[in-house]
């Protein structure tokens, strides 16, 4: 499990620091506070790891491509628009982002000469070599040239790092933009959901969260028959799955993902949109049962109150550990990141407090 | 540039609160700070208002004190003092010091504490009362106004009795009457209470 990161010079981040991280780990505060930009960046390490994105169906290649393009979708490539992940677009800087998990520290780089995200190689502090897992080229930052990594030190690095490049290799992004790709994201999940018979934790969360008669899922055609797409199968028709609520569709994105994760990180970009707080709690239980039984770390970003609330209550009733912390940014680009524990946000919530203000104390 | 809260006033409950209000309505509003008044109604007062200052003084980076204006009841200012004290040391597990200020004024120091924290114990003692209150106070500034008769003293067994009745009869509030109540009067019965917020106010 991750403990701690450290973030510099990505987009709305100078830098920023972590600590103490839980199993479930919310983030909240001011719009651009740098709580995208903190989810943003663990994505960016997991690209050390793992580059390509792959629920996208060719319309995104990549998790950079992706993380130029997710807020805004602009055709945005790394050799047009890459500055714009760098803080102030100084790409002269490298992006740094720094992880502890377990017992190591992973150190990972992206600099601009080079889309691919690199790790820091070596174990002792004064190597400046950095490696390329695509290409397992070491890179040395300072002096910007390449050396092809020899094959027993591959091996040797394959063996050291084999749990953390299966951890991060299947880090997952759920946001609206995945939610916009519904259709491609259902194709690609579809099949290994069924195999475990997953499907039936969609029904359950449709029937019981969002009051849909659904009887069982079903593919249905459309466009004379030429395009597949999941549909609920009701009482009197069925339905797909794109025409449900966006409530509906993102418990049924986030249960597909979440079900079909593994001993790795989710990254959840306000889950409480488009959610009536019945369909919320329904999909929250849901979702921690297999937090916990598939062990899955998550990072998620909100504005709302009540998520925070049905969280801690779900978390604390199925032995979760949640974090919350809030974030902040300095004038100077830095941004503080404070913990709430359960106790103080009890106090704060006394009080009549709200903790989306805490920098107001 | 931010404006945070420079200063918290935690007290017992709505009533304190009406009163506390009041008083920085009628003496403190020109000045350029923000000062919060909030109530943490408990049944254990003494352990919640220890839990209430370490929450938030531990959690701020910008509030300068947090400051407890809290009733004597049967005690003396000093073991009411030494209660919130103690109870503050049992939750953080670390030493905490009272250094007295005034007679009933204290403040609570610790290495867990990113603010300034004070204490007040309110109650007027010479009152023929069991348990001394804000209430107290309150009902000098009725004397004082000459709405309240001071030979009924007895006839009531605690201050808030007898500010009740005065107040139900003139159907107002509390932090009406002080606001209705001519300043010299409200200086003198709550000259402690207003020498406090000052401190905290300034900082």
């Amino acid at each position: 499990m991750i403990s701690s990161v450290s973030v510099k010079n990505y987009r709305g981040i100078r830098c920023c620091r972590v600590e103490n991280l839980k199993s479930v780990n919310v983030f909240i505060g001011r719009n651009n506070s740098g709580k995208s930009s903190f989810l943003e960046s663990l994505y960016l390490a997991s690209a050390a790891f793992s580059f390509e994105e792959k629920l996208f169906n060719g319309k995104i290649n990549n998790k950079i491509d992706y993380l130029l393009n997710r807020r805004c979708f602009r055709n945005y490539t790394w050799d047009t628009a890459k500055e714009v992940l760098w803080y102030e677009y100084n790409t002269d800087v490298p992006i740094s982002v720094e992880i502890k998990i377990n017992s190591k520290n992973l150190e990972i780089k992206l600099v601009s000469l080079l889309q691919y995200p690199v790790l820091k190689f070596g174990v002792n502090d004064r190597s400046h070599e950095y490696i390329n897992l695509r290409s397992w080229k070491l890179l040395d930052i300072a002096n910007k040239s390449f050396v092809t990594i020899a094959p027993d030190s591959k091996s040797q690095f394959i063996k050291r790092y084999e749990k953390e490049i299966e951890f991060f290799s299947k880090t997952r992004f759920i946001d609206d933009t995945l939610l916009r790709e519904m259709d491609v994201v259902e194709k690609r999940l579809w099949n290994s959901l069924l195999k475990k018979r997953y499907d039936k934790l969609v029904v359950e969360v449709l029937r019981k969260g969002y009051e849909v008669e659904v009887e069982d899922l079903t593919y249905t055609t459309y466009d004379d028959g030429k395009t597949y797409q999941l549909a609920v199968k009701l009482p009197l028709t069925s339905l797909r799955v794109d025409d449900l609520g966006d409530g509906a569709r993102y418990a049924i994105l986030l249960i597909m993902v979440a079900a079909l994760s593994k001993d790795t990180i989710l990254l959840i970009e306000e889950p409480e949109n488009h959610q009536h707080p019945t369909g919320l709690l329904r999909t929250l239980k849901m979702f921690l049962d297999l937090v916990k039984k598939n062990n899955i770390q998550t990072f998620i970003t909100t504005h709302s109150l009540e998520f925070i609330k049905l969280l801690q209550k779900t978390a604390e009733d199925k032995k979760v550990d949640v974090g919350v912390y809030f974030f902040e940014r300095e004038e100077d680009g830095s941004v503080d990141v404070r913990e709430i524990t359960g106790e103080n946000m009890e106090v704060l919530e006394k009080l009549g407090f709200d903790p989306r203000f805490l920098d107001l104390i | 540039m931010k404006k945070g809260i420079d200063a918290i006033i935690l007290c017992e409950g709505k009533r304190d609160a009406n009163v506390l209000e009041g008083i920085l309505h009628k003496f403190f509003e020109s000045l350029d700070r923000v000062v919060a008044i909030a109530n943490c109604e408990s049944k254990d007062s003494v352990m919640d208002f220890a839990k209430d200052v370490i929450a938030l003084s531990s959690i701020s980076r910008r509030l300068k004190t947090v400051a407890v204006v809290i009733d004597a009841d049967e005690y003396t200012p000093k073991e009411r003092g030494e209660a919130v004290k103690n109870s503050m040391q049992s939750i953080t597990g670390d030493p905490v010091e009272l250094i007295k200020i005034d007679n009933d004024i204290f403040e609570l120091k610790s290495q867990k504490f990113n603010t300034k924290v004070f204490l007040k114990i309110a109650g007027d003692f010479s009152l023929p009362y069991e348990k001394h209150t804000i209430d107290d106070l309150v009902l000098q500034l009725l004397f004082l106004e000459g709405k309240a008769d001071k030979s009924l003293v007895n006839s009531y067994r605690t201050a808030k009795e007898f500010v009740n009745e005065v107040a139900e009869h003139d159907h107002i509030s509390i932090k009406e009457l002080i606001l209705n109540s001519k300043s010299e009067n409200v200086e003198r019965s709550f000259h402690n209470i207003i020498d406090y917020l000052k401190n905290v106010i300034e900082g």
